[in-house]
C-alpha cells in the first residue's frame, strides 16, 4: 500500500508539472517552479510567479499567479490565492482559487473558499464558506 | 592586450617545462602581453588594476581555482574579460572548457566569450556555488518577506546563480529519522528562485563555502550580481 501511495503522489506530480512539456519541448517563457519540500517551515508574505507545490509548512501568506499543489504532508496556515489548486494536505486560511480547486480524499480546508469550479472527492473535509461559480471572483 | 597574472606557485621548478612550453605557444598564437608575477610583498588588486588602467582588456590567470576566483574580485569590478590557463588541479577549467595551461592558449586565442553571472556573498563573488550544512532552527529570510526555518537535524542548503538578478536556493534534509525497525522518512528538497538571502543562526557562526574554495562565516547576504562577466571558455565548457 506504502508503494500505491508513492505511485498516487508521484503521478500527481508529473501530472502536474506536465503541463510546461508539450511535446517533449520545454517553454523557455515558463516561470521557474518552487518546491517547499518537508522539513522546511515558511513564514511570512510568501509570493510567486510560478507554480509552487508544498509539502512542509507555510504560515502567513501564499500566493502565485500559476498554479498551486498541495500534498498530503503540507500544512499551511495561511490565506492562500492561486490560479489552480491541488490540495491533499490541509489549509486553516480563505482561499482564493482563479481557476478550478480540486479537494482530494485526504484534503482539509478550514476555512472560506472562492473558486470558479470546485472539485471535492469523498472524504475531504471543507469547514468554511463556498462561493463558486464565474462571478464568485467579482464578489 | 592581454595581462597575464602569474600565481607564485607556477614559478616552482616542478611547472617550467609547462611554463615555457606556454610562454612558446601564446608568442607563436600572437596573444601575448603584459606579465605580471604574485610575488609574496605584491598585492593583486594593485597589479591587475594598474594592468586595466594601462589598457588590458582581458586579465588571463595562470595559477589554478584559488588565483582564478581572488583575481576575479577585483576584475568583476570592471568591464574586462577573464581567462583562464590553470596549472595543477582544477574544476573552474574543466567548466570553461580548459584542461590545461597549454589547450589554454588554443582556448585564448579562439576568443570564444561568455557572459557569466555571478553570485555575491556579502562583498565577495563567487561563479559558480555557494554551499553550507545547516542545523536545525537556522532562519534563511528571503527577499526581505519570507523566513524559511530549518525544521529537521540537518540540511544541505546549496544556492547557485539563476540569472542577473535572481538566485536558486536548493535545500535538502539529510539527517535520518528511521529506527531499527522503521523505515527512513525520505524528505523531497525545496527548491525556490530568490532575488536575495540573508542566512543566519542564532547560535553560531556557520562556514558558507563559495565555490568550493572561498569559506564566508554567516550572517551572509547572498545577491545575483547585476553586471554578469565576461570569460573566455572552450569549446568542451561545461556550462551552458
Amino acid at each position: 500500500m506504502l508503494c500505491t501511495v508513492d505511485n498516487v503522489s508521484r503521478l500527481r506530480y508529473t501530472e502536474h508539472m506536465s503541463k510546461f512539456f508539450n511535446n517533449n519541448e520545454v517553454d523557455m517563457d515558463a516561470q521557474p517552479s518552487t518546491v517547499i519540500g518537508d522539513g522546511v517551515k515558511v513564514e511570512g508574505k510568501f509570493t510567486g510567479n510560478g507554480p509552487i507545490t508544498v509539502l512542509g509548512e507555510v504560515v502567513g501568506t501564499l500566493s502565485t499567479k500559476d498554479d498551486l499543489l498541495v500534498e498530503d504532508s503540507a500544512r499551511i496556515e495561511a490565506d492562500v490565492e492561486a490560479n489552480n489548486i491541488t490540495l491533499a494536505g490541509e489549509i486553516k486560511g480563505n482561499v482564493l482559487c482563479h481557476g478550478k480547486l480540486h479537494i482530494m480524499a485526504s484534503g482539509k480546508v478550514f476555512g472560506d473558499v472562492t473558486t470558479n469550479i470546485l472539485s471535492v472527492e469523498t472524504g475531504a473535509i471543507l469547514k468554511g464558506q463556498c462561493t463558486t461559480g464565474a462571478d464568485s471572483q467579482t464578489a | 592586450m592581454f595581462f597575464y597574472l602569474y600565481d607564485n606557485f607556477v614559478l616552482d621548478k616542478k611547472y617550467t617545462g609547462i611554463l615555457d612550453h606556454m610562454e612558446a605557444r601564446v608568442i607563436e598564437l600572437g596573444i601575448n602581453g603584459r606579465v605580471e608575477k604574485l610575488l609574496p610583498l605584491r598585492n593583486m588588486k594593485e597589479l591587475i588594476e594598474h594592468g586595466i588602467k594601462q589598457g588590458a582588456h582581458t586579465v588571463v590567470v595562470v595559477g589554478n581555482d584559488h588565483t582564478f576566483l581572488r583575481a576575479l574580485q577585483v576584475v568583476a569590478q570592471y568591464d574586462c574579460s577573464m581567462g583562464f590557463l590553470p596549472f595543477g588541479e582544477t574544476k573552474l577549467g574543466a567548466w570553461f572548457g580548459v584542461t590545461d595551461a597549454l589547450d589554454g592558449c588554443d582556448t585564448l586565442s579562439r576568443r570564444i566569450t561568455k557572459q557569466l553571472p555571478l553570485g555575491k556573498a556579502n562583498q565577495i563573488y563567487f561563479l559558480i556555488t555557494a554551499t553550507a550544512i545547516l542545523p536545525i532552527n537556522t532562519q534563511l529570510m528571503c527577499n526581505n518577506k519570507w523566513t524559511i526555518s530549518t525544521q529537521t537535524e540537518a540540511v544541505a542548503c546549496s544556492i547557485t546563480i539563476f540569472d542577473q538578478t535572481h538566485i536558486k536556493l536548493f535545500i535538502k534534509p539529510i539527517g535520518q529519522t528511521g529506527g531499527l525497525f522503521r523505515k527512513a522518512k525520505t524528505y523531497h528538497p525545496t527548491e525556490l528562485v530568490v532575488e536575495r538571502l540573508a542566512l543566519e543562526h542564532p547560535g553560531q557562526s556557520l562556514p558558507v563555502t563559495l565555490d568550493g574554495v572561498t569559506v564566508v562565516k554567516t550572517p551572509v547576504i547572498i545577491t545575483a550580481k547585476p553586471k554578469a562577466i565576461k570569460v573566455i571558455v572552450g569549446k568542451h565548457r561545461q556550462l551552458t
